[in-house]
């Protein structure tokens, strides 16, 4: 447990039995230990109370936050490096470049040996090439540094992935709907009988949670309009949430409700760097306000952020995202849609385990910032089934998912992609899932990876 | 968003769960409304009440449901504003006692109200969204009849399945017995429970359960409704705090419980209906969209429909 909080009631849907996570404290440290913040000793004994096992906390707390504070530090300073960044950044994203080894990951702390691992001479000739094509411009930051930053940083040359569609597509859609659309519910469904299922209204609020999610999509180009923030930091960031959202024992729609305010809200509004921590620790507050039944406390939060930014600080953010907002919190995110798909397959458990592990890597995307939840999670199933080795994509899967498999394959695709990188990529949900909690849902998708390249 | 200043706060009309709420006049257009006020002053910033009673409340557009028109936002409050509503039932019920004795409503009247109770509750329903607090307090009714629900402060949004949520939700008279039993598994079948409970209330005048704490509250309903069976309800073994050493009752005719307190017979129909909402296995409770369709309403949907 985080410190001596109530002991939180198990997070767990009757189908979702995966989702309790244990109360064992030794187990709860050792996942918590992220690459670069290894333990040196071991933890102290498990004491009585908030403040000694604050104490624990504390310590692990300070070390990824030094962490972050370094690398938003070493960002903020290093133009070399984040002129790298970004080269190899836009390679990542117009796939000039295949090779993996050049995806640099701006929130790792291995950044300091890239020497050892990427070609330096190619590094150098990639930035050459670059510096013919760009006009560097300076600024002054709100600390009064000069930062030099570059268009590319601003203007992050790719285009955001979306379903196709065509009448083919449409047709199949259609074929799905009249075959299984019931304005009934079916009695012979168990689901039927199931109170928790809400079967009765179960079309409607789906179709009312396709609007919304239209409706709260966040503009996918909006890195475009932020003078010191790139896709790097972004993803620094949400590393650095998903750390803070695993160690408070957070619902997983939590973490994507809290993304995606952060992507509203920025959006919307120009951040400072120095600023966008800030934002991230506040939309997570929000989204917990939202959907949990025991939130965070302002201290648990600024006892985690180190006292980098105070409990007004917060308050502030927090009154001012709301209002940016306009208080439109409600965003479905993808976690019904998934279990929605589920129902296909009869809620087979193992496909719809690893998709989740294989949905939260998307939060990382900038390509899939706008993204439809309904698709993410469509695009997750889907690839999951077919590491599963299992490659139907039934008419009942277009219906449940409301996507044809035509519209997902580049998604699946891109998922796929991201996680041949996971370790680098999305360290923390990498770290989360390779747990046996997790049932190792990180380690398996490697391992296939694995098996189908050799 | 509108400024504080385009309103004249009036007087007071009482204090929500979180909240104290004034009447006021838009200056501008000369309309009345309900300014509900959120201290700021709190240790956790903006209340995740208010947060989900306005992000709600502002998906929720629908004539039985109390129209959220603006917020404003300032260091140490926000206002929301909401439509006047003249009064709420609980208040008009009040109004009606006479000396000691507390009157029902005319049952044409309990009819038209429950009608659109239930019309906004299946709104509501339709749009993943849990009322968790429904009692007659919360149900803000006007001279025209028209009856709409309020107070959206415990609300929630629900996914499919349905989350676990908290079982410290409704307020205990109006509290279901799988929830004073501790499922946390509930869904909209909690808001159908207390539905049931406002009827019977609207047509006695007085509260059908009214206990003091979570234990005599369902010993009130056992003595109404029988104890559970496990034939009629499987689960209900398995819920924190069933008690299986709870005095065994058997079902008391409802007819005979609320017949004394009315001057109108109650007729088979409305009968049925009653126990269609007042089901103690969840699983059994009509729906908002079922219940809208039930018998006892045939002259308001062969009207609309």
């Amino acid at each position: 447990m985080f410190d001596g909080r109530t002991v939180q009631p198990p997070r767990s849907t009757l189908r979702d039995g995966i989702d309790i996570l244990s109360e064992d404290t030794d187990q709860e440290a050792e996942n918590l230990v992220y690459r670069g913040f290894q333990k040196s000793t071991k933890e102290p004994e498990r004491r009585q109370g908030r403040v000694a096992l604050g104490d624990v906390t504390s310590q692990k707390a300070n070390r990824i936050h030094n962490a972050i504070k370094n690398k938003f530090q070493q960002a903020r300073n290093g133009f070399d490096k984040e002129n790298i960044q970004s080269t190899l950044l836009k390679q990542e994203y117009t796939g000039d470049d295949e090779d993996d080894d050049f995806i640099l990951d701006g929130c790792e702390e291995s950044s300091t040996d890239e020497g050892n691992k990427y070609n330096i001479d190619d590094l150098l000739t990639q930035r050459v090439r670059k510096q013919q094509l760009q006009t560097s411009q300076m600024y002054e930051d709100s600390d009064g540094e000069m930062i030099e930053t570059t268009e590319e940083d601003v203007d992050s040359t790719f285009e955001p992935l979306s379903p196709i569609n065509n009448d083919d597509i449409q047709n199949e859609l259609d074929r799905a709907f009249e075959k299984y659309f019931q304005s009934v519910p079916d009695p012979l469904d168990d689901d039927t009988h199931d109170v928790v299922m809400a079967v009765e209204y179960a079309s409607e609020i789906f179709y009312y949670l396709k609007e919304l999610e239209v409706k709260y999509r966040p503009n996918p180009y909006y890195m475009q309009n932020q003078v010191e923030l790139t896709w790097p930091f972004r993803r620094t960031m949400i590393d650095w949430l998903v750390q803070l959202h695993f160690r408070f024992q957070l619902l997983p729609e939590t973490l994507y409700l809290t993304i995606n305010i952060v992507d509203r809200f920025l959006s919307k509004k120009t951040v400072t760097l120095n600023r966008f921590q800030l934002v991230g620790v506040s939309a997570l507050f929000i989204a917990a306000k939202f959907e949990e039944i025991n939130c965070p406390t302002l201290d648990d939060l600024v006892y985690m952020l180190e006292n980098t930014y105070n409990r007004d600080d917060i308050i502030k953010a927090e009154q001012y995202m709301i209002d940016t907002l306009e208080f439109e919190i409600g965003w479905p995110g993808p976690m019904p849609f998934l279990r929605r798909i589920s129902k296909a397959d009869d809620y087979d458990f193992e496909p719809r385990t690893l998709a989740k592990y294989l949905l939260e890597t998307t939060i990382v995307e900038p390509r899939l910032v706008a993204a439809a939840p309904s698709w993410l999670a469509a695009g997750a199933y889907f690839l999951s089934k077919i590491i599963l080795g299992s490659n139907d994509w039934s008419l009942k899967h277009v219906f449940y998912s409301g996507y044809t498999s035509d519209q997902i394959i580049s998604l699946a695709s891109l998922i796929l992609e991201n996680c041949k990188s996971a370790s680098r990529r999305h360290h923390s949900i990498w770290k989360k899932y390779s747990d046996q909690r997790h049932y190792r849902c990180s380690q398996i998708v490697e391992e296939w990876i694995v098996s189908t390249e050799s | 968003m509108s400024s504080s200043s385009q309103f004249k706060q009036l007087e007071k009309l009482g204090n929500g769960t979180y909240a104290t709420v004034y009447k006021g006049l838009n200056k501008t257009t000369g309309v009345y409304v309900a300014l509900k006020e959120v201290k700021l002053d709190s240790e956790e910033g903006t209340p995740s009440t208010a947060i989900r009673e306005i992000s709600l409340m502002k998906e929720l557009k629908h004539e039985n449901i109390v129209r959220l028109y603006d917020v404003i936002h300032t260091e140490n409050k926000l206002t929301l504003v909401f439509e006047f509503m003249d009064n709420d039932l609980k208040k008009y019920m009040d109004s009606r006692t006479v000396g000691n004795t507390p009157r029902g409503l005319e049952l044409n009247l309990v009819k038209y109200f429950q009608w659109q109770l239930l019309q906004g509750l299946a709104f509501c329903h339709e749009n993943k969204i849990l009322h968790r607090d429904l009692k007659p307090q919360n149900l803000l009714i006007n001279k025209k009849g028209q009856l709409k629900l309020g107070d959206f402060g415990l609300a929630r949004a629900f996914g499919i399945p349905v989350n676990t949520f908290s079982s410290e939700v409704v307020t205990l008279w109006y509290r279901a017995p799988d929830v004073l039993m501790g499922s946390r598994t509930y869904s909209t079948s909690i808001d159908i429970w207390s539905c049931g409970c406002i009827l019977a209330e609207m047509i006695t005048g007085k509260p059908l359960f009214p206990g003091t704490n979570d234990e005599e509250q369902l010993k009130l309903i056992f003595d109404v409704m029988g104890t559970p069976s496990e034939s009629l309800w499987p689960t209900v073994t398995k819920l924190p705090k069933y008690n299986p050493n709870v005095q065994q009752r058997t079902p008391r005719d409802l007819r005979q419980v609320l017949q004394p307190h009315t001057k109108e017979p109650l007729d088979g129909n409305l009968m049925d209906f009653l126990h269609g909402l007042l089901q103690l296995n969840p699983d059994m409770r009509l729906s908002a969209k079922q219940a809208l369709h039930h018998p006892w309403f045939a002259e308001y949907y062969q009207h609309t429909s």
